[in-house]
């Protein structure tokens, strides 16, 4: 069986695209890696369709998953409780 | 009413290895010291204004409120007491995840048992990357479609059933925007295993989502035909 590892890898390979799908999709390759990457998407639909429903997903956790703000009680116990550590140190 | 249990806590445990920010603070005005007062100030002005942040983190991670509000407020006692160790400059708000998540790990984790997804530490990157080869994962852009349509409700459930540690990661990348640097940091672990834990997180979560949209799917065929 191959074991190729990435790093190594030309991105003609959907394997290969796939496996940085990520880094891609957080701007975390070089321009260099970007572009060929952008490249073989452009081509391939397969992999356009997997990189969509990827960003999509992050996108759907970005939009539901943050956002609750802390109770007004919670905002004054931490005030209260800095002044008292203040005093005591 | 006022726990004191957060001050003893820090007195007794340093945030261990805070690489976000290890340096002592250099003083901006050469040879003039920050008074107590000031330092009191800052702290109030620059680190308050991530409690909502830190907050929804918490949330993430105890998945209750009260636990919440306990670790955060923890967090902010060891953030204030080691205050001079942060270096203006750099980022504040991942040396507050930093301690956060030490916080948690240490003082609540330990006490939490629930059912969660296995995180697979067996399996290989390489072969998980292998199984998703396009053929057998990729959705339909229909699916896509469904995906983007779920309730927050549906993708926060799915969220909560993540390993601690991959839903973490996956909240600070796709939440807060932190880069693989500053959450290897965060989770005081190597880059490596922050994108092992994306990679199996996000994997995981894919699949949780795209059986939610089918459901749902599922449920609006059936009372479009009765």
């Amino acid at each position: 069986m191959n074991v190729d590892r990435p790093g190594d890898a030309s991105f003609d390979d959907c394997e290969h695209v796939l496996e940085r799908v990520y880094e891609f999709l957080d701007n975390e390759l070089d321009a260099a890696t970007s572009d060929a990457i952008r490249q073989h998407l452009a081509m391939c639909e397969p992999c356009l369709d997997r990189f969509d429903t990827e960003q999509a997903v992050k996108a759907l956790v970005h939009r539901s998953c943050g956002g609750e703000a802390a109770p007004s009680h919670l905002r004054a116990k931490i005030v209260t409780q800095l002044t008292v550590i203040r005093k005591t140190q | 009413m006022l726990r004191t249990s957060p001050l003893l806590s820090y007195l007794m445990s340093m945030p261990s290895g805070s690489n976000v920010s290890g340096a002592s603070a250099p003083d901006s005005d050469a040879g003039r010291v920050e008074t107590d007062d000031e330092r009191h100030a800052r702290f109030e002005q620059d680190a308050l204004q991530y409690l909502d942040q830190l907050y929804a983190g918490a949330l993430r991670m105890t998945r209750n409120p009260a636990d919440a509000e306990d670790i955060v407020q923890e967090t902010y006692a060891k953030a204030y007491a080691s205050f001079h160790q942060f270096t203006p400059g750099t980022n504040l708000k991942a040396w507050l995840y930093r301690i956060l998540t030490n916080t948690y790990i240490n003082s609540y984790r330990k006490k939490q048992r629930e059912p969660q997804l296995s995180d697979g530490e067996n399996v290989e990157d390489w072969q998980l990357a292998r199984a998703e080869s396009h053929t057998s994962s990729g959705l339909k852009s229909a699916e896509t479609v469904a995906l983007e349509n779920l309730p927050d409700s549906d993708v926060k459930e799915a969220l909560q059933q993540l390993a601690p540690d991959f839903r973490l990661a996956v909240y600070l990348a796709d939440v807060e925007g932190f880069s693989y640097k500053e959450i290897a940091e965060i989770m005081g672990t190597p880059i490596g295993t922050v994108m092992s834990r994306l990679n199996r997180g996000r994997t995981q979560l894919r699949n949780l989502l795209a059986d939610y949209a089918r459901e749902r799917g599922v449920k609006r065929a059936e009372a479009s035909t009765t």
